[in-house]
């Protein structure tokens, strides 16, 4: 009989979906715990300067309200950097809220109201009194053109940019040349969860903080080290999460705020940010960008600079992968990189999906199509002249890379053929038509993550590991790994995360998950079924006598012989005759050093785009998308295609629609919230189509799995731009293209 | 008494008529399947559906973004969250639908698209473009559209059944689109209303200023829809005394008077305008030129005069009447009355000709006649949710290839909304050719002033206007123009 227990790979539905269409799924600031006080933060006006008084007699006069917390009156606390430090921060010293009188960037949590009730709690932040002195601020990333310099090795992943021969001389030696300045405004996350958390403090002095995170470890560790609480008394949970993107992979400050309420008024307590503090504590950095390539007679890349200069604090110097992408995803032998921040009175920078890599290849692709122009080469057949066979920034060969079939697919699917190479020559009615290619590399990483599994008498497995579920789909893959693991169906395997009481699992981000807590689930059910295969052993009769771990596979709810199926053990009945009521595994899975060490391990894709341009508007439809992805084995069809449906959207969105604007007159984002921070509505979006080209990888990990979060956000908006040109012949070289760009 | 069915409850909260539907479900009654995403109407992650009685007995339930919705405007109607259409047997055919398609992500927009949809399956018409207009109001940031416009499609089948039915809401019940005790709702709010109408204080929050001047209760804030003064006053607003004008009879009307005018009640919304049967007879693009304001639960909910006295120099609606003349009648606190055109109630930004004590109380024009048309367009940076960059209406009466009356309004080019005078002075008596157009431009160009801002640039706005102006007549004679002859 064939297997009914094969998951990976098919297109299940997520197993939480019933919890969030009946809106029972909890979300941070959901839990009702009894006794409820209400925070309300009161965000700084000024972008610099200091707090001079804060006059809270009035406010605390009112009936209900708890206590003002600030810098005034909070308690002393851990002293040194390092406790503040979470598991992702950037070299340099921590924010600390409340810390002093000083205020460092606009909207800066300055003070924290706590009230019965949410109404009053927000009325009373409204009305409390704060005197300041401003002093002068800088926000301008463009007076700082100058100014940059290459930061330290502070933060985990980031890689200093390597050089290669001398591009110098490589460009010399170019018939064509480009050299282009690309730039885009900052970018904010806004997942549609608004960041809050519950504290609930408990009689003995215990918390139990439902925070808003993509990692509850990071959280619980910050928490421990400032407050100086065990972990015992700092159990951090987050069952589901309404969207990260990376603004979640910090500790936020609600956690600081609402955990330090709880300990001091001995309260449970809940905190909510509003929609305009989200623009409070990171975002993708505002990037002047340069690219300059030239190519010989055949149009083969003969050298490449490309240098990127983008904000950090005053406090921490932020860092991404902006530019180390430039020197791998094409075969050239010079190549200079070059990567510099500078500090301006603003918050920290944070990595938002795709961190430098959406940022480089917006401008290393827009390059590559000014290039291929240039040359006269087809966009497409330029790319597949200059093609990395293998990764020159490391000199490795990839473990694998089928990025030149999904350029094929795509061109297929696509119907690229008939693309005429010309500027403005097609037209539909009054719309200019344009198609435009562009794509990516993104790393296909691991983490250390831990993972426990319980198998009952009546056969149900529950597999549990800290990671996180915020939209991805983390509950489904994971209940896939587990049930073909052990031969069982979904419907037998609960998967639990999100909670400290749990095996360790990493920070939700970097596309990492799914290989991760992936394989160590499938690690921790392997080692379940090795206990099971042995007391199968035990039972009288066993078919699976004599028989290793290699030699049985689990299917259909059954232990078999690989070789002869009719020798098989019914799992049930090995718990039930056993006579144990439950068996346990944990494991762990981590990256293989040797693998990392032999290849270059990541994830490629390809994005075609047609836009229509209105020119007497100038107004850009993207008609059509095709996102062609190669990134290893898909564990979860469905759930996969969502992530990379999502990453169009999500290019459209950085090409058309996003930029916060800084006012620097105040050092203040103006348009901090969702009327004026655009993002697509569905009427927006139009035909958008993704294929995954089949990729297998036997190095990456024991899963094959690359990872899905990111890589389709690459070469989206750079597409777009693309067939902007083609339809228009203008070129744009600024994000988001504003309509008066094409009048 | 406040008084309403929260699901299949009937509830009496004593919270105050202006603080908010959401927090009370939320924080209230802990229902918190209903989602906080901006609390300004921009994402839809609190959609809740209200059902209000009709005048035939049934109940009709629109779509509503309950972080503006002031908890009085939900007295004698039936609110529906997802935990009042979620149902222990099984998922409903929406969500059904929406998990099948991977229409859910992360889940924080979820509940709002699946009221959304609910409100769609109980009213409106079995089209997929009925369904993905239903959505219109709801972001995903994950972003899901593709999916849940599947999940939307899928629906269009039931739906053809559903009015294949004998009984719509029976029929509906049965699918499971909704438990069993909406059916018992159309009783027990005309139950609810016998008590609702005999107590106009609760109705209300206040009293309805009496023509006479014997009511000394005046309200501080007058409260419509709530789409705007609970973005930018919600404090203010919880802490006053309001009067509640969203669905009072006496607000809320669209007529035609003897004379062939148009009379709307100051309370009108959007959504009432672009349904209305008289309307669409006068204009028959409408529903496409109110399609572009903003969305669906917004539309179900702002007011025609909450628009005007909102001030914003780019009001949709604003636009809409300035073309056609609209007469407004306002009212003081002793009952007087008066009448000022619309083009005269704009002093400067946000400043209006207007007592404190008067209330926009209706507004009256003249429709376009058998010989006469009239266009709206309108430029956004997306296609819902959005303001414009700039928008502008126009009425036109062409006879013989010449312009015998013209009537032009633009928003988003000055302070105020602005009546084109000069522009419309000058079309009048001229033939209708390019140069004309070209030389229409040239006034108006003249006549505004736009600023720079993160909508466009000064330029930009400029030849917007240009474009629209010239899109008004493109519209209507495309045989006389093509653009490329004018530009």
């Amino acid at each position: 009989m064939s297997s009914t227990t094969n998951h990976v790979g098919k297109a299940p539905s997520r197993v939480e979906g019933p919890a969030k269409v009946t809106g029972a799924a909890k979300y941070s600031a959901e839990f009702n715990v009894p006794d409820l006080v209400y925070g309300y933060v009161v965000s700084s006006p000024i972008a610099k300067g200091k707090i001079l008084k804060i006059h809270a007699d009035k406010v605390l006069a009112i009936p209900g309200v708890l206590q003002v917390f600030s810098h005034e009156n909070v308690p002393g606390l851990a002293w040194f950097d390092k406790s503040y430090k979470d598991d992702v921060a950037p070299g340099g010293s921590p924010f600390r809220p409340l810390h002093d009188d000083e205020v460092k960037f606009s909207m800066q949590p300055v003070a924290l109201v706590v009230a019965d009730t949410f109404e009053l709690a927000r009325y009373a932040a409204s009305i409390l009194d704060i005197e300041y002195k401003e002093s002068t601020h800088e926000t301008d990333i463009e007076a700082k053109r100058d100014d940059g310099h290459e930061p330290g090795k502070g933060k985990t992943g980031y890689k200093p940019p390597v050089r290669r021969g001398n591009a110098n001389k490589g460009l010399a030696k170019a018939e064509q040349h480009i050299k282009q300045e690309y730039i885009h405004g900052a970018q904010h996350h806004n997942p549609m969860e608004l960041f809050g958390a519950t504290v609930h403090y408990h009689p003995n002095g215990k918390l139990t903080i439902y925070d808003k995170t993509q990692g509850v470890y990071n959280c619980q560790q910050y928490v421990t080290k400032v407050f100086g609480l065990s972990k015992e008394q700092a159990r951090v949970v987050n069952l589901y999460m309404g969207g990260g993107f990376g603004a979640g992979l910090r500790p936020q400050y609600e956690l600081f705020l609402s955990v330090l309420a709880a300990l001091e008024l001995k309260r449970s307590v809940r905190l909510s940010l509003t929609r305009q503090q989200m623009f409070s504590f990171g975002h993708r950095p505002h990037t002047l960008q340069t690219v300059e390539m030239g190519t010989g007679p055949d149009g083969a890349l003969l050298g490449l600079k490309h240098s990127a200069l983008h904000e950090t604090s005053r406090f921490e110097e932020y860092t991404e992968n902006v530019v180390n992408w430039s020197g791998m995803l094409y075969k050239c032998p010079d190549v200079h990189l070059n990567y510099q921040v500078a500090a301006l009175d603003v918050y920290t920078p944070l990595d938002m999906r795709a961190p430098g890599a959406a940022t480089g290849s917006f401008a290393l692709e827009v390059a590559m199509d000014e290039m291929a122009y240039a040359a006269g080469l087809d966009p497409l057949e330029f790319r597949r002249r200059n093609y990395a066979e293998e990764d020159q920034n490391e000199n490795k060969p990839f473990s694998s890379k089928k990025l030149r079939e999904a350029y094929d697919e795509g061109a297929r699917r696509f119907g690229w053929d008939k693309r005429p190479m010309a500027p403005r020559a097609t037209k539909e009615g009054n719309m200019l038509v344009g198609w435009g290619v562009a794509g990516g590399v993104w790393d296909a990483s691991m983490q250390k993550a831990a993972a426990k599994a319980t198998i009952t008498a009546d056969g149900k497995l529950t597999v549990s590991s800290a990671a996180g579920e915020n939209g991805t789909g983390t509950y489904t893959i994971m209940t896939q790994i587990a049930a073909e693991t052990l031969g069982l169906p979904m419907e037998a395997v609960t998967f639990k995360l999100g909670d400290t009481t749990l095996p360790e699992a990493p920070v939700q981000g970097g596309s990492w998950t799914a290989a991760s807590v992936g394989s160590a689930v499938k690690s921790t059910c392997e080692a379940l079924g090795e206990k099971l295969l042995k007391l199968a052993q035990k039972l009288g009769d066993s078919p699976l006598k004599g028989a290793k771990f290699e030699d049985v596979e689990f299917v259909n709810g059954q232990i078999r012989l690989r070789q002869d199926h009719d020798q098989a053990v019914v799992l049930r009945d090995v718990l039930q005759t056993s006579g144990e009521r439950e068996i346990e595994a944990d494991s762990s899975a981590m990256p293989n050093p040797l693998t990392m060490q032999k290849y270059s391990m990541h994830s490629h894709n390809v994005v075609f785009v047609e836009v229509k341009v209105d020119e007497e508007l100038g107004t850009v439809h993207v008609s059509r998308v095709l996102n062609v992805v190669a990134a290893g084995r898909i564990l979860n069809q469905k759930t996969a295609r969502s992530q990379v449906l999502g990453s169009i959207v999500w290019g459209i969105s950085m090409a058309l629609m996003e930029e916060t604007v800084m006012d620097h007159r105040f050092g203040r984002y103006m348009n901090h919230n969702y009327a004026e921070y655009h993002v697509p509505v569905n009427a927006d979006i139009r035909d958008i189509e993704v294929v995954f080209v089949e990729e297998e990888d036997p190095h990456v990990n024991p899963l094959g799995v690359k990872g899905i979060g990111e890589v389709g956000l690459l070469g989206v908006a750079a597409a777009i731009t693309n067939a902007v040109y083609h339809a228009t012949g203008k070129r744009v070289r600024q994000l988001p293209i504003y309509l008066d760009k094409l009048l | 008494m406040l008084q309403f069915y929260l699901n299949d409850q009937l509830v009496r909260p004593t919270l105050r008529a202006g603080s908010t539907l959401l927090d009370y479900v939320r924080y209230h009654q802990h229902l918190t399947g209903t989602k906080i995403g901006c609390r300004e109407g921009d994402c839809g992650a609190c959609t809740m559906l209200v059902g209000e009685l009709q005048p035939d007995g049934a109940v009709r339930y629109q779509s509503m973004t309950s972080c503006l919705t002031p908890l009085g405007n939900a007295h004698g109607r039936h609110i529906v969250t997802v935990e009042g259409i979620s149902q222990p047997a099984g998922l409903t055919p929406v969500q059904e639908a929406i998990v099948a398609e991977g229409g859910t992500q992360c889940g924080f927009c979820t509940p709002g698209f699946v009221m959304s949809l609910t409100g769609h399956c109980l009213g409106g018409q079995a089209t997929d473009e009925a369904g993905r207009a239903a959505i219109d109001g709801n972001i995903c940031r994950c972003t899901g559209y593709k999916s849940l416009e599947r999940a939307t499609d899928r629906l269009t089948a039931q739906l053809l059944e559903r009015d294949a039915a004998p009984e719509r809401l029976a029929w509906l019940v049965e699918q499971g689109f909704v438990p069993a005790y909406f059916q018992q709702m159309p009783a027990q709010l005309a139950e609810l209303r016998a008590e609702t109408v005999a107590d106009v204080a609760a109705r209300t929050g206040g009293q309805l200023t009496e023509p006479n001047g014997t009511e000394t209760t005046v309200a501080s804030y007058l409260l419509g829809g709530g789409t705007d003064l609970l973005v930018q006053r919600a404090d203010d607003v919880l802490a006053a005394e309001v009067q509640l004008l969203y669905g009072h009879a006496d607000r809320c009307f669209i007529r035609e008077t003897p004379d062939g005018r148009i009379s709307l009640g100051a309370a009108t919304t959007v959504e009432d305008l672009r349904g209305s049967e008289l309307m669409q007879r006068r204009f028959p693009r409408l529903r496409q030129h109110l399609k572009l304001v903003s969305s669906t639960p917004i539309r179900n909910m702002a007011t025609v005069a909450g628009n005007f006295v909102n001030a914003s120099p780019i009001g949709d609606l604003t636009i809409f009447f300035l073309a056609l003349d609209a007469e407004l009648t306002l009212q003081d606190a002793a009952g007087r009355t008066r009448q000022l055109p619309l083009r005269e109630l704009y002093r400067g930004y946000k400043q209006l000709n207007r007592q404190p004590d008067e209330q926009l109380v209706e507004i009256s024009f003249r429709p376009p006649a058998a010989h006469e048309v009239f266009n709206f367009e309108k430029v956004s940076k997306r296609t819902h949710l959005d303001i414009a960059s700039v928008n502008s209406a126009a009425r036109l009466r062409v006879a013989d290839g010449r312009i015998q009356e013209a009537h032009l309004s633009g928003g988003g080019v000055g302070p105020t909304p602005l009546y084109l005078r000069r522009t419309s002075a000058f079309l009048a008596g001229k033939d209708l050719n390019p140069d004309t157009l070209r030389a229409a431009n040239e006034v108006a160009q003249q006549e505004i002033s736009p600023i720079g801002d993160a909508r466009g640039t000064e330029a930009y706005k400029r030849l917007l206007l240009r474009q629209l102006l010239f899109a008004h007549f493109l519209e209507h004679f495309p045989a006389q123009f093509a653009l490329q002859e004018l530009v």
